[in-house]
């Protein structure tokens, strides 16, 4: 591998190797999380990147792809819906949970993963309805009605009407996902 | 890529992204892999808590694969020293239930072109999960849960006696490997104390000030697992009861499934539903106690929190009589004491955890490896009395894992006086932990041996090495409840002599086990009565609440004589067993019946008893029965008053359902 080469892997695994992390810490126990980010950045790193648009979408698109894998294989009984399922089951145990810095995060975790999903790619990752769209492969009006599915579970968490949940609180949450 | 002290907002994660991201690029090619101090060479993540990273890493030193884990450097000179000094404190401390300490000292990470400043603890591997983990694999015993819990409570208690605390025991903090070895890691480590990052970029640290939202409905925050700390180390106040809160509470959760509540942690009732109800009644108030709110209403100590969970686990293989069980009915028969040689034996006190303070004591569980042969002998069979003095031929092997952590493997060679059989049937290696106690080394077992004839038989022994001499009783649990209850004794070569099913040969221990029908009856005579001036265990006092009755003990109180007579008449080989009980029953004993003792002599003639209340002059009269039972009839009747099971001990129940034991005292010239 050139210098160059070198270089230039170096500088995309650096880029996105936190996010793709921060993703599966959040979904997967220890210490599958990182093997699974390893993977989704390594299927990343072997696509063409003449072909990628966005590349933070198409990655955490590979990260979602991986991560609804995982869960099939661990509960190969029942046929796992993104749609209806959510994953605390696989989570990290309550205890862990319970040291985030905000516990709110964990009401995100009670949702099927699809909204928790579109939620914090938006919200979390910076990714425009359309990028999530695109990276989960559904439409933009059924992003957005995952993203009102997750405020809703939000505000009543902290008890407000979903509509009073306000761009403060919302930046919190973002926050307290990040530092997880 | 970040140089010098990690400047962004969580510090910890960003000495794990360093990690991540150039373990990755490593795997490319395109970098070499992280390294600490040039030393040990970063292999992968494993995990990461609050206040450091986990890595599996390779000693490129001693060419050993290690545990790491990394703390980002504080600011504070002071929690730096700290954590240094426990750190050290904890690489003193060697127990096989804690997680051993290589290394420790400030360092520097090396992860592409970053520099981190860090401190780093090197420490044992465990290829293994913990306890969650375990659970979760395969469906547990109660009695492999207790043991798992008991072997990380001794680790967490060693510390304790190391003057160490851990400040975050939950199950994620016990780890089990794949031969079962449980090591408690993760110990207190920089912890106590919350840490920020100023405005200024430095990382400094700051007593927690709020609590955190607990299982107990305290808000706020504060280092450690809120769900598993107690009220006063959320309050910053962590103690070694504070660490027994904790384990009381992931025992509750490792037992019942889910955490305590407030209302489990106070409630002397449950709900049918609840699956704490379902959990033996010593063991729940024992977590309970564990589980109080504040320091006073908990033990002293978490030893005596382990004392009762082992009492516990004891319970389970010491119970004499189940439920439908073949039981015989007997015949009370009031006799002396047994006079006769008594084997004079050390005093027997509680059993002792091989303490950290004597290493030496530890390794000398080095001399129990090898092969121990031993003989066993039935002193009471709940189905037959023809199992009375029946013999068998042991052999054990055991194998040294690590201190007084052991394997052991049990085969039977044989049956019957000398008889050695030729189809050997071996039951799997078990992980044993060894104790020191003032009578030699201990520890207890379950085997399950599979034979051809009987199926799978389950035996619990309890063993005493002194002197390359093995001795202790044991209880064998057969198809269709059949219990018996013997002693054993051997050494390392096959015994030459036999061994006679006569009890007081037996140590003071092995007699309250096998005297006393219940193993709150049994630990309570092995404390008050094995002393260095009392060698012989007469009586177990009275049947305790607990105990369990034979079931045919109960059916028989409600039989009469005349059906017992018909049967014995028209079974041979009942006859002769008849006889046999006969021939040894006469003579003076003593019976319980509830908290009342009557003295009674008994006589017999052909299965025909006879006895005599020896206050009230009082006659009774009972019958022995096709296998060897007693009974005893109502005055003036035929039916039966008392129905027992065995030659000394005998277990029973009498017609008002009162629980009785009989004890014989001596025989009749």
């Amino acid at each position: 591998m050139s210098t160059t080469d070198r270089a230039a892997l170096t500088s995309t695994v650096n880029e996105h190797y936190p996010r793709v992390k921060r993703y599966f810490r959040s979904r997967v126990p220890e210490p599958d999380c990182y093997d699974q980010a390893n993977e989704a950045i390594r299927v990343f790193l072997a696509a063409d990147p003449t072909k990628i648009e966005n590349p933070k979408a198409y990655l955490m698109g590979i990260a979602h792809k991986l991560l609804l894998k995982y869960i099939d294989r661990r509960r190969p009984s029942v046929g796992f819906d993104s749609e209806l399922h959510s994953i605390a089951e696989f989570r990290t145990s309550i205890s862990v949970q319970a040291v985030r810095r905000n516990r709110l995060v964990s009401a995100l975790a009670s949702l099927p993963v699809n909204h928790e999903d579109a939620f914090e790619l938006h919200y979390a990752e910076g990714l425009t309805i359309d990028e999530v769209a695109k990276t989960m492969g559904k439409s933009p009006a059924t992003v957005k009605r995952y993203m009102a599915s997750a405020k809703q579970a939000l505000a009543e968490k902290l008890g407000v009407p979903s509509e009073r949940l306000s761009d403060v609180e919302t930046r919190q949450l973002v926050e307290a996902y990040r530092s997880s | 890529m970040i140089i010098g002290r990690v400047s962004t907002r969580n510090p910890v994660v960003a000495l794990e992204d360093a990690i991540g991201a150039q373990l990755l690029v490593a795997q490319f090619g395109a970098g070499p892999a992280p390294v600490v101090t040039h030393r040990y060479q970063i292999l992968d993540l494993r995990g990461r808590g609050a206040n450091g990273v986990v890595c599996r890493a390779r000693d490129t030193k001693l060419n050993r694969i290690v545990a790491l884990k990394l703390y980002p450097r504080f600011d504070d000179e002071s929690i730096e020293l700290e954590t240094l000094r426990e750190a050290q404190a904890l690489a003193q401390l060697e127990h096989p239930n804690v997680v051993r300490i290589y290394d420790h000292d400030r360092g520097t990470v090396e992860a592409g072109e970053a520099r981190l400043a860090c401190l780093f603890v090197s420490m044992e591997f465990i290829d293994g999960r913990h306890l969650k983990a375990w659970l979760a694999e395969s469906e547990r015993s109660r009695a492999d849960v207790l043991r798992a819990l008991v072997a990380a409570g001794d680790g967490l208690a060693a510390a304790h006696e190391a003057g160490l605390i851990h400040r975050d025991f939950k199950p994620e903090n016990v780890m089990i490997d794949n031969s079962d070895r449980v090591r408690v890691v993760d110990f207190g480590l920089a912890r106590g104390l919350s840490v920020e990052n100023s405005e200024d970029g430095r990382r400094v640290g700051r007593a927690h000030q709020v609590m955190v939202s607990a299982r107990f409905t305290r808000p706020g925050l504060a280092p450690g697992t809120p769900e598993y700390m107690a009220p006063e180390a959320l309050d910053g106040h962590a103690s070694a009861s504070s660490d027994q809160f904790s384990f009381a509470t992931a025992a509750w959760e490792s037992l019942t499934g889910h955490l305590p509540s407030e209302n489990d942690a106070a409630s002397e009732s449950l709900g049918r539903g609840d699956p704490a109800s379902q959990l033996p009644t010593r063991l729940r108030s024992a977590l309970q106690r564990g589980l109080a709110l504040t320091p006073e209403g908990r033990y002293a100590e978490l030893g005596e929190l382990l004392d009762e969970l082992r009492g516990v686990e004891r319970q389970k293989r010491t119970y004499l009589v189940g439920a439908a069980l073949v039981s015989f009915v007997a015949i009370l028969v009031g006799a002396g004491w047994a006079l006769g040689a008594r084997v004079p034996e050390p005093a027997a006190t509680p059993v002792e955890t091989a303490s950290v303070a004597s290493p030496p004591a530890v390794d000398k569980c080095a001399n129990l490896v090898g092969t121990w042969h031993y003989d066993t002998v039935v002193i009471w069979a709940s189905d037959s009395v023809r199992w009375h003095g029946a013999t068998g031929h042991y052999e054990l092997e055991i194998e040294q894992l690590d201190g007084c952590a052991m394997n052991a493997s049990l085969r039977k060679t044989g049956d019957g006086p000398r008889h050695y059989a030729k189809n050997l049937v071996r039951e799997g290696a078990r992980g044993v932990r060894v104790v020191r106690t003032s009578n030699g080394h201990e520890f207890s077992s379950e085997f399950v041996i599979a034979s051809e004839k009987h199926g799978k038989i389950t035996y619990a022994f309890n063993y005493v090495f002194a002197d390359d001499q093995v001795s202790g009783d044991y209880q064998y649990l057969g198809a269709d409840n059949v219990v018996w209850t013997g002693i054993l004794r051997g050494g390392r070569t096959p015994p030459t002599t036999e061994l006679s099913p006569d009890l007081r040969q037996a140590s003071c221990t092995s007699q309250c086990r096998v005297r006393c029908p219940s193993p709150n009856s049994s630990d309570d005579c092995i404390e008050r009565r094995c002393t260095s001036e009392r060698v012989d265990v007469p009586d177990c006092g009275p049947p305790p609440a607990d105990q369990t009755v034979p079931p045919l003990a109960r059916e028989l109180v409600r039989a009469s004589l005349d059906s017992l007579r018909t049967a014995v008449d028209e079974d041979d080989k009942g006859r002769r067993w008849c006889t046999k009980a006969a021939e040894t029953l006469p003579g003076h004993w003593m019976l319980w019946t509830g908290a009342t003792v009557t003295e009674l002599d008994v006589r017999v003639s052909d299965c025909e008893l006879e006895l005599v209340d020896r206050r009230t002059g009082e006659r009774m009269h009972g019958q022995t029965t096709s296998v060897g039972a007693w009974v005893v009839a109502e005055p003036n009747s035929d039916w039966v008053r008392w129905a027992l099971v065995g030659w000394d001990p005998a277990f029973g129940v009498g017609a008002t359902g009162i629980p009785l034991v009989a004890h014989r005292r001596q025989n009749t010239p």
